[in-house]
């Protein structure tokens, strides 16, 4: 079947969804229960646009749902938009149903109230602003290094000159330091002995001057 | 028993007095202040402000300790959301949602909640009047 997907809610957000979804080629419809939105995105793009309240079944059927792939419901009360997937997926049988919820408590809710995916827009924001915080405090460890300290890493690959040497063994230059290895889900806190292995990850702390020789030494050796 | 009103409508309010008034312990939500404050005197329970699609304002009402649920908002999704939410959340043992719509009714039935719709219950009743009406039995055709 192909893709069709389904925008429920109110707001500029249907006018920049729709014509994300329309630029991938994937077939667009509308359903929105402010007169305005319908008749500005009507004008704006040629598009199926029905105006009705989504948590309705009627309306849902009117703007196609059970031809429609996908449904996402980006309306502004967290209620209708756990109502709208419920009826689209029982009523309309959508495959995939998403939502977006203002109240963050509710992610975990509603994917158990059988919504397909849960995106918070308070949450993913809150997350952005507070990993910027540990970012400067991040920064602010090495308040003289004047911004020429980099923390780069290297993936080790098959036929690299670091696989399978011990950390001992690797001329690195003096102002570069391993300072860990993530190896599958895990981080190696290397000492002399440790070594590389094809596929790991190797985290430098390095001067701005010297990280291209590292990288260089690790992947091709000395010379 | 102790049981959540959540809205304080008409049919929220006139529940919530019968409910003190029988013996029981009520606490009312809504999200306006005059609404909960509209109330007669007669009522004896608690008034909760706060909004019902907010999951910290539910979790305030003590659901989580509630024999009895009941979902009157002005608003389907609303009832909907708030009445599944005691069930899965809560686990509360019994919810009551009204519900406007016939066609919602139905997609929710299955669902473990008793569902009360307005729409349908007056029909039903409008409809008895007719039958049980000589002189309008004729024109309906049954």
């Amino acid at each position: 079947m192909r893709r069709r997907v389904l925008i429920v809610g109110e707001g500029r957000i249907l006018y920049f969804l729709a014509r994300a979804f329309r630029a991938r080629k994937v077939e667009v419809a509308v359903l929105t229960p402010v007169a305005r939105d319908a008749a500005t995105l009507a004008r704006r793009m040629d598009l199926l646009v029905v105006h009705g309240d989504p948590t309705q079944p009627r309306f849902l059927e009117e703007a196609g749902a059970g031809r429609s792939t996908d449904l996402v419901a980006a309306a502004e009360g967290d209620e209708d938009n756990l109502v709208v997937c419920q009826i689209a997926k029982k009523l309309f049988g959508v495959d995939r149903t998403i939502a977006l919820v203002h109240d963050p408590d509710y992610v975990d809710v509603f994917r158990q109230l059988g919504v397909g995916a849960v995106i918070s827009t308070t949450d993913l924001l809150a997350r952005i602003v507070s990993d910027r915080t540990a970012l400067e405090e991040f920064e602010n460890l090495v308040p003289d290094a004047d911004g020429s300290i980099l923390v780069s890493d290297v993936v080790i690959g098959e036929g690299d000159f670091a696989a399978g040497r011990p950390l001992s063994e690797l001329p690195l230059p003096s102002d570069c330091l391993v300072g860990g290895i993530v190896r599958g889900k895990g981080m190696v806190i290397p000492r002399g002995g440790s070594r590389l292995e094809v596929g790991d990850r190797a985290i430098l702390l390095v001067t701005s001057e010297s990280e291209s020789a590292a990288i260089a030494l690790l992947k091709t050796g000395p010379g | 028993m102790f049981i959540v009103v959540v809205g304080a409508g008409r049919l929220g309010l006139q529940i919530a007095e019968s409910l003190t008034h029988a013996g029981h312990a009520v606490t009312l939500l809504d999200e306006s202040r005059n609404a909960l404050e509209s109330l007669a005197g007669g009522f004896s329970g608690s008034r909760l402000e706060g909004d019902a699609a907010e999951l910290e304002a539910l979790k305030r009402s003590r659901m989580e300790e509630a024999d009895v649920v009941v979902a009157v908002t002005e608003k389907d999704s609303l009832n909907l959301l708030v009445a599944q939410v005691a069930r899965s959340v809560f686990g509360v043992p019994r919810v009551v949602a009204r519900i406007y719509d016939p066609q919602t009714e139905e997609v929710y039935r299955h669902l473990d909640v008793d569902i009360v719709c307005p729409t349908s219950l007056s029909a039903q009743r409008i409809l008895g009047i007719l039958r049980d009406d000589p002189g309008a039995s004729a024109d309906q055709g049954d």
